[in-house]
């Protein structure tokens, strides 16, 4: 016996009707309102940092930035200046809204005589990152440039998820 | 370590890992595929990551992971044609316009509300490079998933194949497996080109290869079918086209812009649905892609997945919206279009978390998406706990809404339907693994239950592998249980006298846990007794090992267990009595059995008399066989024995005899569950068959049915 009376006919087709409704008017709405943020996924080495905690200064930094939309996971890489130095890593998160990223972490450092914990503060410039790094701790701030360096998703495979 | 090697070792991992934790997933009573997602996200920066970083760093390093993705993408490809070889037409027949209505309702609900959920994510998870549409297309899709294979697994291991709710439930997750693939093709194509307009070309495409596959390259496999009828078997060379024209249609479709699995899925769709040809190419294909490839394909998704990128509460609030829309999506589209078709509620509700399982199929879809950058990474892990989820909910909410009990009502029913007045007022449940080598144990069986008022259920469960091997399959099972069925027929036909044939009714079918379900069945069926056959463990002393034991540990009904030694009519029967309740249960299964024959003698040796009055038998039972009739009573002899050594005495007793019967007391060694070192002696040494009988419940009526008002003859029910 078909089931295809009047009755389920009619809404199948109500169904199928509003459905596409729905969805034209969801995705006209979202292509012109809603807004995702751009992507600034990868790698920033700093090139210049003021304020630093004394036993940062004078280390290669990098951050490395895994974007989810507004979401940001990383750390900041303690480059080892020698082979028998362990790169270095502390986790990072944050936000990047309004086109402004903001991440933070803590972490212990070798050679610093307690933990360190910084925020960074920065906005896109061009492939740069430009902004503040503060010190939460000693209360210190000062003013970083990063210079893009590849996107992390491309040396983010390894199960460490870095 | 060179490369090659680190991959090795890393598919060597994988597959450990995928089988370990798989027979976890089994004894749970969840599918394989729970298991196997699982080991990949323990492998990746979820856990092992996450506990052993360096060590991670050192077997999974990033050099190695394209090879891994090689391995993955070969796997799914084959798994992909896997599916469509197995997708067959028979699916869609019968109910499929209701199958249409309800798959596709099923498809519109999730989709719609995964389309407003974009509004919300969007701004949150994606990033500007992907436009709205193709994000928001590429989140509907993921929720309108429906896992065929899983769901078909699923089903098959609730014996529901047969049933109206089983082959609904098939036919909408095939045309839903379809329609999905359909969806997320088109979702591709927007992906690729972020914009409707500019996909129209890919779709127009992707239509006409469709058309080709379906007339062209069918036509062409038609002829393969015939070449393989006259043949009898498949080449190693015809193998060699086939798996030729897999890669071929994949890249084609790959080519055309959309992805290489549906080339594949193609192929496998159009292949003639030939029952040996399907069952030779999957055979022949499935045991490496399933059980090396596909693992690590669950690996390399694992690596992606970062649990540990939901470290504060919105994400976990936005990770429960998702998975909120995608259950209620998908459950109340389903529920409410099989009301509107006329399903009633039971079964309606049970479709809609059937439909809810997203298994694989959704993993495949979440790695396309991560591959092509539409979803991030934090979105892909929300959706694959989403996956998980669903999936590992759907046993035991199907187990919730329809117990096995009203499934066996229901297949029962469909198979007696001459006999639904039928209320046997004994009933043993006999589990025969090999129907072969069990025709004495059901011979025995017909003695005990005797030809009136009483049944016989020859229980065979069949337990399956793995869950999307071709023998899983609701078809190939079926004909599983065609045969076995087959094979216990053949041996009730052979019992004597005929006249207990018709009191056997063999229960047939598919099982997560025989003995768990064997204790089910059981309880459902009120048996009064559980008749096994001996069986001698491979790896343990205990000659209990195996199933036996565990039926015995988990029975919840009297037990007897046969050890046969020539097969004969048992005229003669011996019961060892020392005064307990499982010596009970071995005299009144002694007195069933002369019931059944007017020939058959029974003598009673007991070696613990404490009282005179009833010849040491317990009052109870005594006052049973006083008022026995003449008949039987008269056939009934008690002789006393004192003896240091009552193991002798009965293995002397049982040269005369041909079948002795004991209890599991403490005087043959046969306490509990095992059989003691004493007991090992009496199955070796007794000289006629034996029975072992342990009671389980206090009260037990054995007899009584006998000794009521003549109860009518089964065949006249």
């Amino acid at each position: 016996m078909s089931h295809f009376s009047v009755k389920t006919l009619s809404f199948y087709g109500i169904a199928i009707g509003s459905v596409l409704l729905l969805f034209k008017t969801v995705s006209a709405y979202g292509e012109t309102k809603l807004k995702a943020p751009p992507n600034i996924d990868g790698s920033y080495q700093f090139t210049q940092a003021e304020n630093l905690p004394s036993c940062l200064q004078g280390q290669k930094l990098q951050l490395n930035v895994d974007q989810s939309g507004i979401y940001l996971f990383g750390n900041l890489a303690l480059q080892p200046k020698s082979g028998e130095q362990n790169l270095v890593e502390i986790p990072f998160n944050g936000n990047f809204k309004d086109n402004l990223l903001v991440m933070s972490g803590k972490g212990e450092v070798p050679g610093c005589d307690s933990q360190i914990q910084l925020t960074i503060q920065g906005q896109p410039d061009s492939h740069n990152l430009v902004g503040q790094v503060k010190d939460d701790l000693a209360k210190t701030e000062g003013n970083f440039v990063a210079q893009y360096q590849k996107p992390a998703s491309e040396s983010s495979e390894s199960a460490t998820g870095h | 370590m060179s490369t090659p090697v680190l991959v090795l070792i890393e598919v060597l991992i994988v597959i450990a890992l995928s089988r370990l934790m798989g027979q976890v997933c089994r004894v749970l009573k969840q599918p394989l595929v729970i298991g196997e997602i699982i080991a990949g996200i323990m492998l990746g920066p979820s856990l092992f990551g996450l506990i052993a970083p360096d060590l991670a760093a050192t077997l999974f390093p990033t050099e190695t992971i394209p090879y891994l993705d090689v391995l993955a993408q070969i796997g799914l490809v084959f798994f992909m044609f896997l599916i469509g070889l197995e997708l067959n037409p028979k699916y869609l027949k019968g109910q499929l316009d209701m199958a249409i209505l309800i798959s596709h309702v099923s498809i519109l609900v999730p989709f719609a509300l995964g389309s407003i959920l974009a509004l919300l994510l969007y701004p949150l998870v994606s990033s500007q490079q992907v436009s709205f549409t193709a994000f928001s297309l590429f989140l509907g899709a993921a929720m309108s998933i429906t896992a065929f294979p899983v769901l078909a697994r699923i089903i098959t291991e609730n014996n529901l194949q047969k049933s109206k709710l089983g082959t609904l439930a098939l036919t909408c997750a095939a045309v839903d497996d379809v329609t999905a693939w359909c969806l997320l093709a088109v979702a591709i194509a927007v992906t690729r080109t972020n914009s409707v307009v500019g996909a129209i070309p890919t779709i127009v495409e992707s239509i006409i290869y469709i058309a080709f596959m379906m007339v062209v390259v069918r036509w062409v496999l038609q002829k393969l079918e015939i070449h393989y009828q006259r043949k009898g078997t498949l080449t190693p060379l015809v193998l060699a086209w086939i798996y030729m024209g897999v890669v071929v249609s994949a890249l084609i479709t790959e080519l055309i812009g959309i992805h290489l699995i549906f080339g594949a899925f193609l192929l496998g769709a159009v292949m003639p649905k030939n029952e040996g040809l399907v069952q030779e190419i999957a055979e022949k294909t499935e045991d490496f892609v399933l059980i090396f490839l596909l693992p690590v394909f669950f690996a390399y998704s694992g690596l992606k997945t970062q649990i540990g990128l939901l470290n504060r509460p919105v994400l976990w609030l936005l990770c429960g919206a998702v998975l909120l829309v995608a259950i209620a999506g998908k459950y109340i589209g389903t529920y409410v279009a099989a009301r509107v078709s006329g399903v009633e509620k039971r079964d309606a509700s049970a479709l809609g978390w059937l439909m809810n399982t997203r298994g694989l199929t959704e993993l495949i879809v979440l790695n396309i998406g991560l591959k092509f950058g539409v979803i991030s990474p934090l979105l892909f892990t929300m959706l694959v706990i989403m996956a998980l989820v669903t999936t590992f909910m759907t046993s035991p909410l199907l187990e919730w809404i329809y117990p096995k009990r009203l499934i066996r009502l229901n297949t029962v029913e469909g198979e007696t339907e001459n006999t639904e007045k039928l209320v046997p007022a004994y009933k043993i449940l006999v589990p025969v693994a090999n129907p072969n080598s069990q025709a004495g144990l059901l011979q025995l069986a017909g003695a005990i239950a005797g030809e009136k008022a009483a049944i016989v259920y020859p229980l065979s469960l069949i337990e399956l592998e793995e869950d999307y091997l071709y023998q899983s399959t609701p078809e190939a099972a079926d004909r599983l249980i065609a045969q076995r069925r087959e094979g216990i027929e053949n041996i009730v036909t052979t019992l004597e006298p005929e006249s207990i044939r018709k009191t056997m009714m063999p229960i047939v079918g598919i099982s997560q846990d025989v003995a768990r379900e064997t204790a089910q069945i059981a309880t459902s069926e009120q048996a009064n007794l559980i008749l096994v056959g001996w069986h001698r463990s491979t790896f343990t002393e205990n000659r209990l090992g195996g199933r036996v034991g565990q039926i015995l540990n988990s029975s919840p009904a009297d037990v007897a267990i046969f050890v046969e030694q020539e097969p004969c009519q048992w005229q003669s029967l011996l019961v060892a009595y020392a005064n307990n309740i499982h010596d009970d249960l071995a005299v009144s299964l002694g007195i069933r059995m002369l019931f059944s024959d007017s020939e058959r003698q029974l003598k009673i040796i007991q070696f613990a008399q404490t009282n005179p009055a009833t010849e040491g038998i317990s009052s109870e039972l005594w006052q049973t066989i006083e008022i026995l009739p003449q008949q039987v009573r008269s056939r009934i002899e008690i002789t006393s024995v004192e003896t240091d050594d009552p193991i002798q005495a009965i293995i002397q007793a049982s040269s005369v005899a041909d079948l002795t019967i004991a209890g599991t007391s403490r005087t043959w060694g046969i306490e509990r569950q095992t059989l003691g070192r004493y007991t090992d002696k009496l199955a070796r040494e007794c000289e006629s068959s034996l029975l072992i009988t342990r009671r389980y419940s206090e009260v037990s009526y054995h007899i009584n049915s006998l000794m009521e008002e003549p109860a009518e003859d089964l065949s006249a029910v």
